[in-house]
């Protein structure tokens, strides 16, 4: 068995976990699709938003949401102490943080799946004409976000503020990917839009930064 | 090749208050060590920086001379006053999960065996939240066993457990330290501490032997 | 000791009066703005001196992260504390100076945008800070932090340029095409603004220092009394039950 076994085998244990009664896709889900619906409501039933609006209130959903699910994967890490075990194991310990980052990505999925479908319909916002480039758009940041979200988590987990900490945290830290998000989420609506390369390589130096730092620091973060 | 562990001029601070001043141990091959002392003298602690888990304020942690990485994790054997189990995991998924991450072939059988061993095959499949104080730590008992390392770091490990599974656990032990183990245990009974091989106390955050 | 503090606290103070001079009287009206490139002098300086202090705390995080001695940290975050303080002067200035200058107290401007999400990330450090229990691992969180943050400003500034890049550069902050008096006065407040940042980290640092010192003597204190309730009871390992009672560590 090599270091690519040993991570499925700790996003496995999350995601089992995360079946056994673990809430987050359906707490993420119910939350955001209740924020949609908030949303349609504050802009007073608009028939049609411009795709920049739309694209702007996508993400701000899809933020929320994450930041606030971020934090309900702590307790059950620290319920028996199980977070100690895999950091006994003779594996390189930031192994549990991208183990980490994945499966929160994979449910951040899940749910920003189902969230994004009532988004279109509950808005009356049409259908991506990229639709390829949009998929790509929310794939690669839900990714960088999650990552951010796992890593600001990571360093909150210790707080006593942890829930409010972590979208206080996550916000500030990403919102040029925030930026580059809605760029090229409108971009993905009204190709007529461009979209700079710039925004691109944003969306980009977060996953590197996001998937380099835990490998230096994380060990480090969670020391006692 | 035979192990030894060994702190050399460890201190350990929390929040500026010394628990453990320069201590200065070797756990020999095939020694067996107790430990004991008043609650809070930093048993625990001590337990924690020779597994690796807490990072000494001064001092270091070696495994054969040199310092202890990952490799060297593989051949320990840790058991602390939490049962270190995820709660939403069966007892089966937790011993499977463990057996993954150190590498082990035949995970499931692996797991299967030790479940038997330690009397929890009929509760293999009940989630760990529901599982009582002494199957939690039998169940932690395996899983520490599991991966056969060469050093045994206990803390209490006799703690919940009944009479039958606390003969077996002394027996399994004791072969374990014939067979050239090391063993080092925190208790709390003088009788306990007797049957071993080398008695220490921590005094003044100062390691003794008693 | 105490005549190094007076005399550094009398150079501030000399410096911030003529500072205020060369501000408010030494300097002339500017041709466009009139009086009020006079807020500009603390507006800007207070933000240069901002970003330094932030960059001084992320440095001894760093610093920290790989000595863990704990004036390092105590330095790190006094420095960012202070660094809050003069975002929010840059901010509150900022919105004085933009008024009557634009119209409004707010703007996108790339600058007070960046300067407020600063502000955001760092008040974000001192809750951050606050809310964590155990000295060692409240350092090396909050220096992680202090990195990170620091490290996502030009990120941020560069995004939000690109973001919001409809107003123009309505005055060249850095001054080069201003007339050398004005230049002066701003190059003089920066001077004044860095002592007082200096000041005000020394100060800091020893409050810190000092809080951290008394504690440990406290403690020792503690064990003094102690061990000499210990002694005063020579059979206390025949009574286990009173070795609870007896505090722990010694020097
Ligand atoms: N995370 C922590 N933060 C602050 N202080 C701690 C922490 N963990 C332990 N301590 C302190 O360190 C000292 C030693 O604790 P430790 O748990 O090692 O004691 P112990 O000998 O195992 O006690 P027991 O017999 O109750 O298990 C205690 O005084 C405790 O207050
Ligand atoms: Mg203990």
């Amino acid at each position: 068995m090599n270091s690519v076994q040993v991570f499925w085998t700790l996003v496995w244990k999350d995601l089992r976990a995360e079946m056994r009664g673990g809430r987050f896709v359906v707490s993420c889900l119910s939350f955001g699709v209740l924020m949609v619906l908030i949303v349609g409501m504050a802009l007073n039933a608009a028939p049609h938003l411009p795709a920049s609006w739309a694209s702007g209130l996508l993400w701000m959903v899809l933020f929320f949401t994450t930041a606030l699910a971020m934090t309900r994967h702590d307790a059950k890490e620290q319920e028996f102490g199980g977070w100690m075990g895999p950091w006994l194991a003779p594996i390189d310990r930031s192994l549990v943080f991208y183990a980490r980052w994945c499966a929160a990505w994979f449910m951040v999925l899940v749910a920003s799946v189902g969230l994004i479908a009532l988004f279109f319909i509950i808005l009356n916002v049409p259908f991506p004409v990229a639709f390829g480039t949009f998929v790509a758009v929310v794939a690669a940041g839900t990714l960088a976000l999650s990552g951010a979200g796992t890593l600001l988590a990571t360093l909150a987990g210790q707080s006593s503020l942890r829930e409010v900490l972590v979208p206080i945290l996550l916000f500030p830290i990403s919102i040029p990917l925030f930026l580059a998000l809605i760029r090229l989420t409108w971009h993905a609506l009204d190709p007529a839009v461009i979209a700079g390369a710039a925004w691109v390589e944003i969306v980009g130096a977060y996953l590197v930064v996001v998937g380099v730092l835990p490998w230096l620091l994380y060990e480090l973060i969670l020391e006692v | 090749m035979k192990g030894v562990l060994a702190l050399t001029g460890v201190y350990k601070e929390y929040n500026l208050r010394p628990v453990l001043e320069d201590v200065h141990l070797r756990l020999e091959p095939g020694q067996r060590v107790a430990l004991s002392a008043p609650n809070g003298s930093g048993k625990s602690t001590l337990i924690q920086i020779l597994a690796g888990l807490s990072r000494p304020t001064r001092g270091a942690v070696t495994w054969s001379g040199r310092p202890l990485d990952a490799a060297a994790r593989r051949c320990l054997g840790v058991l602390l006053q939490q049962p270190m189990l995820y709660g939403d995991l069966t007892g089966r998924e937790n011993l499977v999960f463990f057996a993954r991450l150190y590498r082990l072939a035949e995970a499931r059988q692996l797991a299967d065996r030790w479940l038997a061993e330690v009397g929890l095959d009929d509760s293999a499949q009940v989630r760990v939240r529901e599982y009582s104080k002494g199957m939690k730590q039998r169940l932690a008992l395996a899983r520490c066993l599991l991966h056969g390392p060469r050093v045994l770091l206990l803390d209490e490990p006799f703690d919940g457990l009944d009479t039958a599974s606390r003969a077996y656990f002394e027996g399994r032990f004791d072969a374990f330290a014939k067979a050239g183990g090391t063993l080092f245990l925190v208790t709390h009974h003088p009788e306990e501490a007797r049957q071993m091989d080398r008695q220490l106390t921590i005094r003044f955050g100062r390691v003794r032997e008693s | 000791m105490t005549k190094r503090w007076i005399a550094g606290i009398g150079v501030v103070g000399i410096l911030g009066w003529l500072c205020q001079y060369f501000a408010f009287i030494g300097s002339p009206p500017e041709k466009s703005m009139g009086n009020l490139i006079r807020i500009l002098y603390f507006h800007a300086s207070s933000a240069w001196i901002a970003f330094l202090s932030f960059g001084v705390a992320a440095f001894f995080a760093l610093c920290y992260l790989i000595r863990r001695r704990p004036i390092l940290d105590q330095i790190s975050s006094s420095s960012a504390e202070i660094g809050v303080m003069y975002t929010t002067v840059t901010l509150i200035t900022g919105s004085l100076w933009a008024k009557p200058i634009w119209n409004a107290w707010w703007t996108w401007d790339p600058r007070l945008t960046t300067t407020l999400i600063l502000w955001f990330l760092y008040v974000g450090y001192l809750l951050l800070r606050g809310s964590i229990e155990g000295l060692e691992r409240r350092a090396v969180v909050s220096g992680v932090y202090a990195i990170i943050a620091v490290a996502d400003v030009p990120v941020i500034h560069f995004a939000v340029e690109w973001w919001n890049s409809i107003h123009p550069q309505v005055i060249d902050e850095t001054g080069i095409n201003m007339p050398g008096s004005m230049l002066f006065a701003l190059m003089f407040a920066f001077v004044a603004f860095f002592a007082i940042y200096v000041l005000l980290l020394a100060v800091r640092t020893r409050q810190e220092a000092q809080r951290q010192r008394l504690y440990r003597l406290r403690r020792e204190i503690q064990e003094v009394r102690g061990r000499a309730a210990d002694k005063l009871q020579p059979d206390i390992s025949a009574h286990p039950q009173l070795q609870m009672s007896v505090p722990k560590g010694s020097k």
